[in-house]
């Protein structure tokens, strides 16, 4: 008991305040990363999105190629919305 | 101070006694008219405990009989507590009356009554009558031990006007004991406590007391200035006791003044004061007042000379000194008479009196007086021509002062001593308790340094696995980061390799297809102009613009293949059937028959250049049946011989051919090579009549 009244409260109080402040940092800076890596996945997913369509949209195109009519010209469809 | 002046203050304090008594009067009418309309016996205790208070500074054996009143309550509601009061009203009674063995029995009755860890009033007011009772009987060291208790126990409780109670006592005690200085403090701080709670009745005592100690002192103006001061204020709060008291210091200090000066003025006007407190005792029945009054008024005959009146007021103050068993008054009464008796030569009275008045100062211990009566004998025996006797009493009160003496210095020793001993044991606490704090500082620099480790400690693990938290989170998202990178530069790739293959396809196909068509319709111009030629030219541009044309269409698979990564098994399915159809709708006598075998899944994945060779090769076939064979039925099918190994069986009734004698065409070379582009082989029997039999077989899948 005596030991416990014997730690200064200024000690104490300055230990809690620091390890509260990091505490507090690293989950502001935490959070801020996490958003960045939010932010640039999105962008990412949104560009394999958008090939993706595209390749989509070509292969339909080429399903649609007859081999007895032979419009080859048709279903050679060309990109849209990349420019490669 | 003039006589007049001296006249006209008596007649004025005269006056002011005559004013008091009719307000304390009043005051008592007014409680035995709430004593009568009192409605419970509690409220009627009260009262009864109050008026009996009030008695007791004009009439004493009035507040006796209120508090047997008050008795008879407390034994009828069997109240202890009011009980024990009224016992302490009878001690505080018999005190005023300077009957102490009465005081005694009624302390004793009470002393059962009082639990002192409860009942802090009542065992105050008890301490504070024992210590009186003691002082009463001159036991000044009992008396001083009781008081300085007394102290103690009411600082514990905090009760101020107690406390100055007992300052009060205890510096009377001390003033008795010749130690002035300790008197004096007494009193400071006494009158302190009064002032602070605006006690008129204790600051009046205090002034009392310090008059006092000014008359030790013999500074006979100023203890004359503060009697009068506090006779003016006992006065005022109508305390009868403390008036006489006061009026008898006033009347010593203007006897001893006279007497130093010499002077018959002050000389009577001491007289006058010791005849004013006789009269205010016996008027009110303060039997002590009257004692002292007597004693007092003997002693001032004798010093004036008037030796029969000395003794007459020795005689009656040692009756009722004797009376009242009051020690003190019995042994100055009979001194003082022993005194007047030598003055007036009638030698063997006085010895009398003063060996009974050095038999009771012996009795009481009182060292001043023995010595001074001893004196008064030998100085007697002296005047008698008893030098013997003389020398005697001589003998004795030397040897009493060198005892006083030896005990005094003995004492100063004791108290050098201790003061010593004291001091060496404040200076060893405080080395220890500057060794104790030394230890406890270092103690706590020590736990400053240990908590203050373990803080860091702390801080620095918390950090540690902060920043470990932050790192594994950024290693995570780089992973995920990496992947959904690695997947769009795979897609992108993807598309950018479509992309190119298809502005290589659109480039084929407008540039060398138009060419290739360009040539065709050119052939078939020229082949249409040299009709009815040579007939080996004409078959030979024939041959040119069907290879040409079949070149395109090679041309327009490869560009579709190159853009088709896969196709599905179903997908080719129903372009074949698709196939079947139309070429059963362009020639209506030719049956086809389509099938495919149930081992072969629809989801079966080919790649888009073996879809093309099976679905060219099965249209090569299927074109030459129905060009060149003349057959009514026409089958193609579909089986599988394991899971990698695809079989297309395309078989016509047709009129067959002799393979060794007919001349291969480009349509056979090209199947072989479409056969050889799927890692599989194609194999043609035919006979003549028999019709022809196209057996392909590949392994299929990526």
């Amino acid at each position: 008991m005596k030991v416990v009244t014997g730690i200064p409260i200024l000690l104490v109080v300055s230990v809690a305040s620091i390890c509260l402040f990091m505490i507090g940092l690293f989950r502001f800076q935490n959070h801020r990363l996490q958003q960045v890596f939010l932010n640039r996945t999105q962008r990412i997913n949104e560009m394999i999105t958008q090939h993706s369509h595209q390749i989509q949209y070509r292969e339909k195109g080429l399903n649609a190629y007859d081999f007895l009519l032979r419009n080859l010209k048709e279903a050679l469809r060309i990109q849209k919305d990349i420019e490669l | 101070m003039t006589p007049r002046v001296i006249r006209i203050c008596c007649v004025l304090l005269l006056s002011c006694h005559f004013i008091w008594a009719q307000e304390k009067a009043a005051q008592i009418d007014s409680l035995h008219l709430a004593l009568q309309a009192a409605k419970n016996p509690t409220d009627e205790a009260t009262i009864i405990r109050d008026l009996a208070k009030s008695y007791m500074e004009v009439n004493l054996d009035s507040s006796i009989v209120l508090y047997k009143r008050l008795e008879d309550i407390a034994d009828a509601l069997k109240d202890e507590e009011m009980k024990a009061r009224a016992h302490f009203g009878y001690a505080w009674v018999y005190d005023h009356k300077t009957r102490f063995d009465s005081v005694q029995h009624y302390l004793k009755l009470a002393e059962p009554m009082i639990d002192p860890k409860e009942d802090y009033d009542l065992h105050s007011t008890y301490l504070i009558l024992e210590g009186r009772r003691a002082l009463g009987l001159a036991e000044y060291e009992a008396s001083e031990e009781i008081f300085l208790g007394a102290i103690n126990y009411i600082e514990s409780e905090g009760n101020k006007p107690d406390l100055a109670i007992c300052y009060n006592n205890l510096a009377v005690i001390y003033d008795y004991l010749g130690q002035f200085e300790k008197a004096i403090n007494m009193h400071i701080l006494s009158a302190n406590i009064a002032e602070e709670f605006g006690d008129v009745n204790g600051v009046a005592k205090s002034y009392n007391n310090i008059g006092l100690v000014h008359h030790s002192l013999k500074e006979y103006d100023k203890a004359k200035e503060y009697f009068l001061k506090s006779i003016a204020l006992k006065k005022e709060v109508g305390n009868i006791v403390g008036t006489v008291s006061s009026y008898h210091n006033l009347g010593n200090v203007y006897r001893r003044h006279g007497i130093k000066l010499l002077s018959m003025e002050k000389l009577d006007t001491a007289k006058m004061y010791y005849q004013n407190a006789l009269r205010l005792s016996e008027e009110s029945n303060y039997d002590r007042g009257v004692t002292i009054s007597y004693i007092n008024l003997a002693l001032i005959n004798t010093t004036v000379e008037e030796f029969d009146e000395g003794i007459r007021y020795g005689k009656l103050a040692l009756k009722r000194a004797e009376e009242l068993n009051d020690m003190n008054s019995m042994m100055t009464a009979s001194i003082n008479l022993g005194d007047t008796y030598q003055f007036k030569k009638e030698y063997e009275e006085a010895e009398k009196y003063l060996v009974q008045g050095l038999d009771i100062a012996t009795r009481i211990k009182d060292v001043n007086i023995r010595r001074r009566t001893m004196y008064l004998l030998s100085r007697l025996h002296q005047r008698q021509g008893n030098y013997k006797e003389a020398l005697s009493y001589y003998k004795a009160r030397v040897a009493l002062s060198d005892s006083v003496a030896s005990v005094d210095v003995k004492n100063k020793v004791n108290e050098l001593e201790t003061k010593y001993q004291t001091e060496k044991k404040e200076k060893e606490i405080l080395t220890q308790r500057a060794e104790l704090a030394e230890k406890d500082l270092q103690v706590r620099r020590k736990n400053t340094w240990i908590f203050g480790g373990f803080g860091l400690a702390l801080v620095l693990g918390l950090l540690g696995y902060l920043l470990f938290n932050q790192q594994k989170l950024k290693n995570r998202q780089l992973k995920k980061e990496g992947e959904l990178k690695a997947a769009l530069a795979k897609i992108e790739t993807q598309n950018k390799l479509q992309e190119q293959r298809l502005r290589i396809s659109r480039d084929l196909h407008d540039n060398i297809g138009s060419q290739l068509t360009f040539v065709t319709s050119s052939v078939d111009n020229l082949k249409f102009k040299m009709k009815g030629g040579d007939e080996k030219v004409t078959e030979k541009l024939g041959a040119i613009s069907e290879f040409t044309t079949q070149t395109i269409y090679e041309l327009r698979d490869t560009i579709w293949a190159m853009n088709k990564t896969e196709i599905s098994f179903e997908d080719l399915q129903a372009r074949i059937a698709n196939f079947m159809d139309k070429a059963g709708g362009a020639s209506d006598r030719v049956v086809f028959n389509f099938n495919v075998a149930d081992g072969i899944s629809k989801e079966t994945e080919l790649t888009s250049i073996q879809g093309m060779n099976v679905y060219r090769i099965i249209q090569e076939a299927v074109n030459n049946a129905l060009k060149y064979a003349e057959a009514s039925e026409i089958d193609v099918a579909l089986s599988k011989t394991n899971d990698e190994e695809m079989v297309v069986r395309i078989t016509d009734n047709g009129k067959g051919f002799d393979m060794d004698t007919v001349e291969r065409g480009n349509g056979l070379a090209n199947m072989k090579k479409r056969a050889r582009d799927l890692n599989g082989g194609v194999e043609v029997t035919s006979e003549v009549g028999k019709g022809t039999k196209v057996n392909l077989q590949f392994k299929y899948g990526k």
